[in-house]
């Protein structure tokens, strides 16, 4: 019994078998030396799916949705990864995967009461130029990764779920309209333009347009929700003209973009298959040789192209496993997103939060499959919780604590009552 | 230990006789298992929408010129005559953003958006006011009661 008075006996027992068929699958099917190595991660898994079925029984939440997907879609990851190539527990991804989970719990415990982080909403803007200071002075030229010696840190992974945040704190002082210039503004409004701004520029200045559409996407979402905020003053003509000029500089930008980006739009890998196309034909063959059920973990081939637990997992997955379960787990995944539709958020920071959240899972898989899959130009970003990485996974995680904190919200009941109705009930009063 | 592992390398090769329908096993195990607990999740609403009517304290709008009432649904309900409100009056005596309810602490208060005819509250013009059991609230030439859900 957990602590909304729920039996969840029945949704833990098919979590776990789901996870179980998977290792039949490995047993069966795999590549692996000696049997210890299947046993191995057959014996962790579960046992990470019961210590963190017993943990759950102790949150205090009103939902558990979005804590069975998860840990559902990060087994199924950590099982996916552990298979390239050979069948061997992959005690890095493993152990992130643990602190995406302790992310979601801090994510959700952060945002669960919006007062309290509206009041205080400075901080974030503290934490993000802060993340943005760290990729300009520590990043050596022109890079993205911090190098710790042991680890690689990427701060602008981290930026994402703060820019979330950002997005939905800035909401809530929508009437507060200031006169400048003899123009009515909102500061909010021109900070969060300006915030935005500064991590275009940033993207550019790094060389990472691979982010960018995720960061306009959120941005996209975030001033969608200012249309419908009472008086949010951004009216049709503002929202018109704000949407042609986006669409000026992207094209400008795209003519004026550095070399690297025309060719990336302007390629043809299939008559350069051992140049610049060599990645994607690899991929794309190897979800034909998958087929649908696949060759079996640890037989595929795919693992010795560069980036195949990243950039190409979808289709490493897709060889190794077949396509049915690459597909379910992108469902699972889309799942995760549209539980915020069935229980839905209570106030408009939350529903900016979820949008924002479900804005950057549902761009970087886009991004990630379709750019795999040679529909758009090829960009180096990740599949939420399937690729390796920690600063993405941890990234994730704090994003699916604000997709929790929608709907697993306990509602403060005060003890003391409100006075009783007075002259209650006079239905049919009117007052001339 | 060797036993164990002797054991489960026999079980490995059983099972490698069943390849396709274990794949084809797993797959539908982890499709029922997603789609279970989204499923769950509808149950799980009526615990949050039993918890949420708790802490708003069971109140209602109503309206009797037209029958019909109005559920409170989240912390912060938009009303006004703009297609994107929460609580739509298609007047034209309605300003597009009129008034907005807010729930803190099991108190609801209603504001009022610098509508262009006013609200009203027991007939009183109001900004900000906190509403009790059984007020009258005119927005427009709409009339609305402000009541406790019936049992």
């Amino acid at each position: 019994m957990y602590k909304n008075g729920l039996s969840y006996t029945g949704v833990t027992f098919l979590t776990l078998l789901s996870h179980i068929s998977m290792l039949a699958i490995v047993f069966a099917k795999g590549n692996y030396d000696s049997i210890l190595a299947p046993v191995i991660l057959s014996a962790v898994i579960i046992a990470s799916d019961l210590i963190y079925f017993f943990i759950l029984k102790f949150l205090k939440q009103n939902t558990y949705t979005i804590d069975f997907l998860l840990i559902g879609i990060l087994n199924m990851s950590v099982i996916f990864q552990s298979c390239f190539g050979k069948v061997s527990f992959a005690t890095k991804h493993f152990i992130f995967a643990i602190l995406a989970l302790v992310c979601c719990q801090a994510g959700f415990k952060l945002t669960q009461n919006h007062r309290i982080i509206e009041s205080r909403k400075y901080i974030f803007y503290g934490i993000i130029g802060v993340l943005i200071l760290s990729i300009l002075l520590f990043t050596g030229s022109r890079g993205m990764w911090i190098d710790l010696g042991f680890i690689t840190v990427q701060p602008s992974e981290f930026i994402k779920p703060f820019f979330v945040l950002v997005c939905a704190t800035s909401l809530k002082y929508q009437q507060n309209k200031h006169r400048v210039l003899g123009i009515r503004v909102v500061y909010d409004n021109w900070i969060l333009i300006g915030v935005t701004g500064v991590i275009v520029l940033l993207q550019w200045w790094c060389r990472d347009l691979g982010s960018l559409p995720t960061f306009m996407a959120v941005a996209g979402c975030a001033f969608l929700f200012r249309i419908c905020y009472p008086k949010a003053k951004l009216s049709k003509k503002l929202i018109i003209g704000l949407s042609v000029l986006g669409a000026a500089v992207i094209v400008i930008a795209l003519k004026f973009a550095p070399g690297y980006v025309q060719e990336r739009l302007h390629v043809d890998i299939w008559s350069d298959q051992n140049g610049t196309g060599w990645q994607q034909c690899q991929a794309l063959i190897a979800i034909a040789e998958g087929g649908w059920f696949g060759k079996g973990p640890g037989n595929g081939s795919l693992y010795k192209v560069p980036a195949a637990n990243t950039d190409i997992v979808f289709e490493a997955i897709c060889e190794e496993w077949g396509l049915l379960v690459a597909l379910l787990a992108v469902f699972m995944i889309i799942l995760l997103l549209a539980s915020s539709i069935i229980n839905t958020p209570r106030s408009y920071f939350h529903t900016t939060l979820a949008t924002g959240a479900s804005a950057v899972f549902i761009a970087q898989m886009a991004l990630n499959i379709f750019g795999s899959c040679n529909m758009i130009p090829f960009t180096g970003v990740t599949i939420p919780f399937i690729s390796q990485g920690g600063s993405s996974m941890m990234a994730c995680g704090l994003l699916a604590g604000f997709l929790k904190a929608g709907q697993a919200t306990v509602f403060p009941v005060p003890v003391r009552p409100q006075q009783p109705p007075q002259g209650y009930p006079q239905q049919n009063r009117r007052v001339q | 230990m060797d036993g164990f592992l002797e054991f489960m390398s026999e079980f490995a090769n059983k099972l490698s006789a069943f390849k396709e329908i274990l794949s084809a096993a797993a797959l539908i195990i982890i499709d029922v298992c997603a789609l279970a607990i989204v499923a769950f999740c509808s149950k799980e609403k009526k615990v949050v929408q039993a918890q949420w009517s708790r802490a708003a304290r069971h109140m209602m709008l109503t309206d009797y010129d037209e029958n019909f009432a109005f559920t409170l649904n989240s912390e912060e309900i938009l009303m006004g005559r703009h297609i994107s409100v929460d609580l739509r009056f298609p007047d034209m005596s309605v300003s597009r953003y009129h008034a907005m309810l807010t729930l803190e602490d099991g108190i609801w208060t209603i504001s009022d958006l610098d509508s262009k005819s006013g609200t009203y509250v027991n007939g009183r013009k109001i900004k900000q006011i906190r509403l009790k059991p059984g007020d009258e609230i005119k927005i427009g030439q709409k009339t609305l009661y402000f009541r406790r859900k019936r049992a």
